[in-house]
């Protein structure tokens, strides 16, 4: 049995330190899961995870002693996966990744671990492979499109063995499957769909790709093998739940850290090969820098993000602005707004309040206080469409803020 | 394995890799793109008058639209459409050709390097890969580009092995002229002679004296090419296309944020792009799922390579790494430096830029076939072999059901599907009647030109009659060619004004003018309708009574 190494305290510490620095604050706003726990402050709703998050360093840390009898490369890959984008910011906001990534490691950590990976490796690929055969209301009318499309140049027998539900399920779940497969997704912004500003958060940093190959070549085949199994857990898992949530594929970061931490020290143990490390860690901790200080500036969100950092504000205002009792009209496009309001305002009740869809040229109760929502490029159908051209004369605009994440623009309006 | 039955096997894959190229060439894909058009009538050109479209002499660049190509494609076609006439079948022959071609070079490099069954399985994995069978059946010059590239890199392992002149000769020979066929080449091509050059200098230095001669017909052979490198149609495409000519931001740039070290900073922004699009080219997703982004690029739902293939690729990659030799470090390096030219460009994922990156990565799954066949015992080899060849044909009738038709209708407009069948029926139109496509960007006049088989004489006449000089298109990258033929025009059209001019034909494509702007008018004659595989209106063909 390999004694731990004590650095791990001050690996956890440092780890946890980085993690509580504005856990409140950054990112900015919250999701609407993290909402639901209305009596709660932010720091609050995601301390859990904060925690999970510090537990699951730890508990990798003692897999990896397990695993590999190697002090250096266990402590090594818990510092790389600490410093990961995604592990970072995963600590700090609701997600079910989170939890699963710990459950996980504790698996890991049971004494027949391998045996009960490939027990959960099977039971996974059985459930994937049933999913193929359950089809959606959705999938029959893809079908059904597909094979009108060919149906005037194609044999109908040719068109039934060919295009049926089976087929077009098979390929819906492999493209599902191979998202996991894309180092797009893992070391860029979510390459190629990306074109402009961050589309997906970074999960790992692009100089820890060249760790990982390196990392390959070194590990034995056994270790290789269990990587791979591994891997193909959460790539199954994602593979099953589709694109419902991208960080369940967390846990791949167990490899990727494990193979890096090979490199690093491959590198470090032999001067001649210490200047490529330099190079590769000046290159990391140039990322990292980067960003940190995009982090914590609130700008590393991703287009995707299921954070509305808009409410933040037009909670804060319409506090401000509203009159004793008076009633505040929220317009229900802005999606959702009653559980972040219920959040902000602290406020289980919300009475005055009242969310539904309305129309600013329809309204025939004027009296109170108004949120409203107009898209970034409105067309001439949108009831706030006049306020784009500058038109607009029945109300007075007490406040307006961009939507970001939204492509939109929130008011806040009393009528004239 | 005896000889004969190994011949025969090969054999049955070089016939059915005949059969997967060359079957219906002329009709599927459905479509005839713009692009081949524009080869095909050069070719023609060339034959005819050794004159391009423009009327420029020989050209060592031609000129397609606002692209500019390198000419072997069309000199070799123009030999083809000369003797088959201008067709469909012609323009694409080469193409199919340089497929079939393509597996014999993959065969002699594995049977020369590594062994016959391996050559064979490569073969066969070449002869019914996705990517191979697409691009070995539209008028692609970069598929001619490949396989000559392939014959040089063959030659190149030959003459290692033999240290016989003539294949340094050949290997060379074959590397001009794939710089001769597609623009990939050009920056490929000379980054791996320098490093093929590097790692055999000892047997370089041995011949030296011998190689003078070759040396100064290599440089003689480049010359026409380098003459080209600062013209503008000699850089305009790289250039064009380069993602640091590109003035949109690079991913990860936030607006509005100040330029900073840590921040917005553009040299790591566009590193990291670089770095992001050239290890697309290696992602899995894309290679054996997503395939290109492009929908004239791609059939439906497949993509380079099929899935199934990648453990072997895996396992092939493996066997490179794990034990290096001069050959497994030629064909890494290939593969190192086949994704650069796209990678370079903005685009994601771009199948026909890094066509050269599938020909090594074929020949890997050939060889994770092969190591995977070696390793088992003879009752696992039967089994083996069964389930990879049910796998095989089943996927591969997959893919030819998804290209002969789920592809074909669902890309017909991509192909430029319909303009065969616009052009027969304006042939029966009276000569000197009044045609107008619509056509803002003056494209349709090459098939024009290619189906009614105009004689190039005239077009050139009519480019003429322009009075710019000869290489005006070639110098003049934003000027288009002429919007009028004859009597026929190429342009916008402007129906509200322009529906009332007596006696004119109106080519226009179905979703710009819906039926309700010309049903009710008495005046308007719908002369056809032509529709998409899939049923749906493509174009409207319309006369003003």
């Amino acid at each position: 049995m390999i004694k731990r190494n004590k650095f791990i305290l001050i690996v956890l510490f440092l780890s946890a330190i980085v993690r509580l620095i504005g856990l409140g604050l950054y990112p900015r706003g919250l999701s609407l899961s993290e909402v639901k726990l209305f009596f709660l402050t932010p720091f609050l709703v995601k301390l859990p995870f904060f925690a999970l998050g510090i537990i699951s360093l730890y508990l990798f840390y003692l897999f990896l002693i397990k695993f590999t009898a190697n002090k250096k490369v266990s402590l090594i890959a818990t510092i790389i996966l600490s410093l990961t984008p995604w592990h970072f910011e995963l600590s700090r906001v609701y997600s079910l990744a989170m939890p699963f990534l710990t459950l996980f490691l504790l698996v890991l950590n049971a004494r027949n671990f391998q045996k009960i990976l490939i027990f959960l490796l099977s039971i996974l690929g059985i459930v994937y492979f049933i999913s193929i055969f359950s089809f959606s209301d959705k999938l029959r009318t893809k079908v059904d499109a597909q094979r009108l499309n060919v149906s005037l140049i194609s044999p109908p027998i040719a068109t039934e063995i060919f295009v049926n539900k089976l087929t077009v399920s098979f390929q819906e779940k492999l493209n599902t499957l191979s998202d996991g497969l894309d180092w797009g997704m893992y070391f860029f912004n979510g390459h190629p769909r990306e074109k402009w500003g961050v589309e997906e958060t970074q999960k790992f940093f692009a100089a820890t790709l060249i760790f990982i190959i390196i990392g390959f070549f070194l590990a034995d085949k056994k270790k290789i093998v269990l990587m791979i199994e591994i891997f193909c857990f959460f790539l199954l898992l994602s593979g099953i739940f589709g694109k419902y949530d991208q960080h369940l594929l967390l846990g791949t970061g167990i490899v990727f850290s494990y193979f890096a931490s090979l490199a690093f020290l491959f590198l470090w143990e032999d001067k001649k090969r210490r200047p490529l490390l330099f190079i590769l860690s000046i290159f990391y901790i140039f990322e990292l820098i980067y960003y940190g200080n995009l982090y914590f500036k609130n700008l590393g969100e991703s287009r995707f993000s299921p954070r509305r950092e808009i409410y933040l504000d037009i909670t804060e205002k319409v506090k401000e602005l509203r009159k004793d009792n008076e009633r505040v009209v929220v317009n229900s496009r802005l999606i959702d707004p009653e559980p972040f309001f219920r959040f902000y305002l602290k406020d289980n009740f919300l009475d005055g309040f009242e969310f539904r869809e309305f129309n600013i040229w329809r309204e025939n109760l004027k009296d109170g206080l108004f949120v409203d929502v107009l898209p970034d490029d409105p067309g001439p159908s949108e009831p706030l469409y006049k306020l784009a051209t500058g038109e607009i004369d029945v109300i007075d605009i007490l406040f307006s803020q961009k939507d970001q994440g939204k492509n939109q623009t929130v008011y806040l309006y009393r009528y004239q | 394995m005896k000889k004969y039955s190994h011949i025969i096997i090969l054999g049955v894959v070089l016939l059915l890799g005949v059969l997967l190229r060359f079957y219906k060439l002329g009709e599927v894909p459905f479509g005839f793109f713009k692009d081949e058009a524009a080869l095909g009538y050069n070719a023609f050109s060339i034959f005819k008058t050794s004159r391009d479209e423009f009327g420029v002499h020989l050209p060592v660049v031609f000129r397609s639209f606002e692209v500019f190509f390198l000419p072997l494609y069309v000199y070799l076609s123009s030999v083809v459409v000369g003797l088959l006439g201008l067709s469909e079948f012609s323009t694409r022959f080469l193409t199919a050709l340089s497929g079939v071609a393509g597996l014999i070079s993959v065969y002699l490099i594995t049977k020369e390097f590594w062994n016959r069954k391996i050559a064979l399985f490569t073969a066969l994995i070449l002869a019914i890969s996705p990517w191979h069978i697409f691009y070995s059946r539209g008028s692609f010059e970069g598929n001619l580009a490949l396989t000559l590239f392939s014959f040089g890199v063959f030659f190149w392992l030959k003459f290692t092995k033999t240290e016989r002149l003539k294949h340094v000769f050949f290997s060379g020979l074959f590397f001009i002229l794939s710089m001769y066929s597609y623009q990939a080449e050009r920056l490929v091509v000379p980054f791996l002679g320098l490093i093929l050059v590097s790692l055999s200098v000892k047997r370089l230095i041995k011949i030296r004296l011998k190689l003078i001669p070759i040396i100064l017909i290599f440089i003689g052979l480049l010359i026409p090419l380098l003459s080209i490198t600062f013209s503008a149609g000699g850089y305009h495409r790289a250039s064009g296309v380069s993602i640091f000519a590109k003035s949109e931001k690079s991913p990860g740039y936030i607006e509005g944020l100040k330029i900073g070290f840590f921040q917005n900073n553009r040299v790591y922004l566009r590193t990291r792009q670089v770095a992001s699009l050239y290890l697309s080219y290696f992602s899995p997703k894309n290679l054996f799922v997503n395939g290109d982004f492009d929908r004239q690029r791609s059939v439906v739902n497949f993509s380079v390579f099929y899935f199934w293939t990648l453990p072997f690729l895996l396992i092939g990659l493996f066997d490179f790494i794990k034990k290096i030799t001069y050959e497994k470090k030629v064909i890494l390096t290939w593969v190192l430096l086949a994704p650069l030219p796209a990678a370079l460009t903005g685009d994601p994922f771009h199948t026909y830029r890094s066509l050269l990156l599938y020909f090594p990565l074929t020949l890997m799954i050939g060889i994770g076939f092969g190591k995977v066949f070696v390793f088992l015992n003879s009752i696992q080899k039967k089994w083996f072999i069964s389930i990879v060849s049910v796998l095989l044909f089943f996927f591969l009738a997959c893919f030819l059901y998804s290209y002969f038709y789920l592809t074909q209708t669902d890309r017909a407009r991509s192909w430029d599907y319909g303009y065969k069948e616009i052009m027969s029926i304006i042939k029966t139109f009276p000569k000197e009647s009044r045609i107008i496509f619509d056509d803002p960007w003056t494209e349709v006049y090459i098939h024009y030109l290619f189906f009614l088989k105009i004689d190039p004489v005239i077009y050139q006449k009519e480019v003429e009659s322009a009075g710019y000089p000869k290489d005006f298109y070639y110098s003049n990258i934003s000027k288009l060619r002429p919007e009028k033929f004859g009597q026929v025009e190429f342009r916008h059209i402007d129906w509200p004004k322009e529906r009332g001019d007596k006696g004119t034909y109106f080519v226009i494509y179905a979703p710009n003018l819906p039926e309700s702007e010309f049903a009710t008018d008495p005046k308007v004659e719908v002369i056809k309708n032509i529709s998409y595989p899939n049923g749906n209106t493509a174009f409207r063909i319309l006369r003003i009574k």
